[in-house]
């Protein structure tokens, strides 16, 4: 199945090379959810990393010298 | 591309900017070597991820909006004339945003303006290094490289911008565009966020918090300025008529599309650099780290107007530049309490705000750029062929927008709202023991830990909180 352009000859007519030309917009929401996503995930993740470790290192009495 | 010579000036023009974008990485690079050098050997690794992280969020935000807002924005705050039909061309969803036949320069001009959108958001990794979550780290990366600096140069950073046009803005090399509104952002998030522990004394003395490696530090200055190099090769329009159609005459060009030299901007980069390196010997006893950073200094104080400037005179304007940052960052600090990691608000943001404010005395009555038809009359004049002309007072209103209105104050807000949730700072035992403590673990493993003499300071400062 061809997922774009089957033929170079002629180039002055031809636009986009990509493949799938005519899903850009659900290309774009993709990449949008993508970049929210990784702020929310790795956040949250090191919220909870930080929160974990001041817990332990006031367990162990992390501030005497 | 039928024509040769067409062509040719369209692939040149494509490959001028393609390697200026491989040079500019350079800055990214010293950025990162230069701030791991700086911070301690306990906060070393997350330095560097941080860094390093910035180049994903800011690329792909810059890619879903960024790019878009550049040519979206040029009428102003309150979009008087509306979003011009050009920025219908570089939606995310466009055709013209992918390897397209029909399109040679998009890709790498938008890869140019990515490479600053990077530099603007690791003026500030530096500022508030060791005590920063690396999330908020990234919001504000995003918020600086893909939104902030983006509109201000829309605004002040085009031919077509409403501060070019009705205010005869000229800043040809960045110094309010990228380093003024970076250091106003900088210290827009250190306000809120406070200094690092034991920065400062009870009685408000100041202590110094050695870099873990000088010499790291000051060649990744030295890489930042090989990339700078690019970064104003990139700031030019390789090759354009300056002429008419009847009487051709090519050029390289400023952003502005006002003629401009490569050979020129040459001078002027390595005197104003040899400027502020002066300066900062002289003012810094030979410390190589802060007279490396006055180097620095030196070039961003004059490039707002190292398009025009005499070499002495970029020299002049750098050694200037250099003395404002250096005092400008101990007085703050001394007086505001402000823990700047690194001196990034004075070095890019004092400068980068006098370099334009000197700009428009030294340039007064220069064309500022072409005027777009329909356009209102410039407010503080125009030059004998109708142009905008650069002048103080349109210079003075642009650098107060850098660096407050577009730098300092949304990052103060943002700074308070990602405090706000408790998502700015690091929990105090964290930051005592290192953030690579239990997570990366040591950066150098097979060298022996040797406490510092700042490591008891900070320790009694958490028992003296807790």
């Amino acid at each position: 199945m061809p997922t774009g352009i089957e033929s170079w000859a002629n180039p002055a007519e031809i636009g986009p090379i990509y493949p799938f030309v005519g899903t850009e917009v659900a290309l774009t929401i993709i990449g949008v959810v993508l970049w929210i996503a990784f702020h929310v995930i790795t956040g949250r993740e090191e919220n909870k990393q930080w929160d974990e470790l001041d817990a332990q290192y006031e367990r162990e009495g992390a501030t005497d010298a | 591309m039928s024509d040769l010579t067409d062509s040719l000036n369209v692939l040149f023009t494509e490959f001028y900017y393609w390697v200026t974008v491989v040079m500019m990485f350079l800055i990214h690079v010293g950025f990162a070597t230069y701030e791991v050098g700086v911070s301690r050997r306990k906060n070393l690794q997350h330095i560097l991820i941080k860094n390093i992280m910035v180049i994903p969020v800011v690329t792909v935000t810059f890619f879903l909006f960024g790019w878009w807002i550049y040519f979206a924005f040029v009428n102003g705050p309150f979009l008087n004339g509306g979003v011009p039909e050009l920025a219908e061309s570089f939606y995310p969803w466009s055709v013209l945003m992918g390897p397209n036949m029909g399109d040679r320069i998009t890709g790498v001009f938008w890869a140019a303006f990515l490479l600053f959108s990077w530099t603007a958001a690791s003026i500030i990794s530096g500022a508030i290094m060791e005590r920063t979550k690396t999330g908020a780290f990234l919001i504000i990366a995003v918020a600086i490289g893909s939104v902030f600096w983006i509109i201000d140069a829309s605004w002040g950073w085009s031919p077509n911008g409403w501060m070019v046009q009705l205010m005869g803005y000229h800043d040809a090399y960045a110094s309010g565009v990228i380093h003024a509104i970076a250091g106003g952002a900088a210290l827009g998030v250190l306000v809120v966020l406070g200094p690092r522990i034991g920065k400062f004394g009870p009685n408000g003395e100041i202590r110094n918090i050695r870099p873990h490696n000088v010499w790291m530090a000051c060649v990744g200055l030295l890489l930042v300025y090989t990339g700078f190099w690019g970064f104003y090769a990139a700031c030019n329009i390789p090759l354009f008529n300056v002429g008419t159609e009847a009487e051709p005459f090519f050029s390289a060009t400023n952003i502005y599309l006002m003629p401009t030299t490569l050979s020129g901007i040459t001078f002027n980069f390595l005197m104003s650099l040899s400027g502020g390196l002066m300066a900062g010997y002289y003012l810094s006893k030979a410390d190589p780290y802060w007279t490396l950073s006055c180097g620095l200094t030196g070039i961003i104080a004059a490039s707002a107007g190292n398009d025009l400037y005499h070499p002495i005179q970029a020299m002049l304007v750098g050694v200037a530049g250099a003395i404002i940052a250096y005092k400008g960052h101990f007085y703050v600090e001394r007086r505001f309490k402000i823990d700047d990691g690194v001196g990034a608000v004075a070095v890019h943001g004092y400068s980068g705000f006098f370099g334009v404010v000197i700009a428009g005395f030294l340039l007064w009555g220069y064309p500022a750029a072409a005027p777009v038809v329909g356009s209102a009359l410039p407010w503080f004049g125009m030059t004998p062929d109708g142009f905008p002309a650069i002048n103080p007072i349109g210079n003075l209103i642009g650098a107060v927008i850098m660096f407050g209105v577009l730098g300092f104050l949304p990052f103060y807000i943002l700074a308070r709202v990602l405090k706000a949730i408790g998502f700015l700072r690091v929990p105090r035992r964290v930051e005592l023991a290192g953030l690579d403590e239990n997570t990366f673990g040591d950066g150098y493993p097979y060298l022996p830990h040797v406490e510092t003499d700042f490591e008891p300071i900070e320790r009694r400062e958490v028992r003296g909180s807790a």
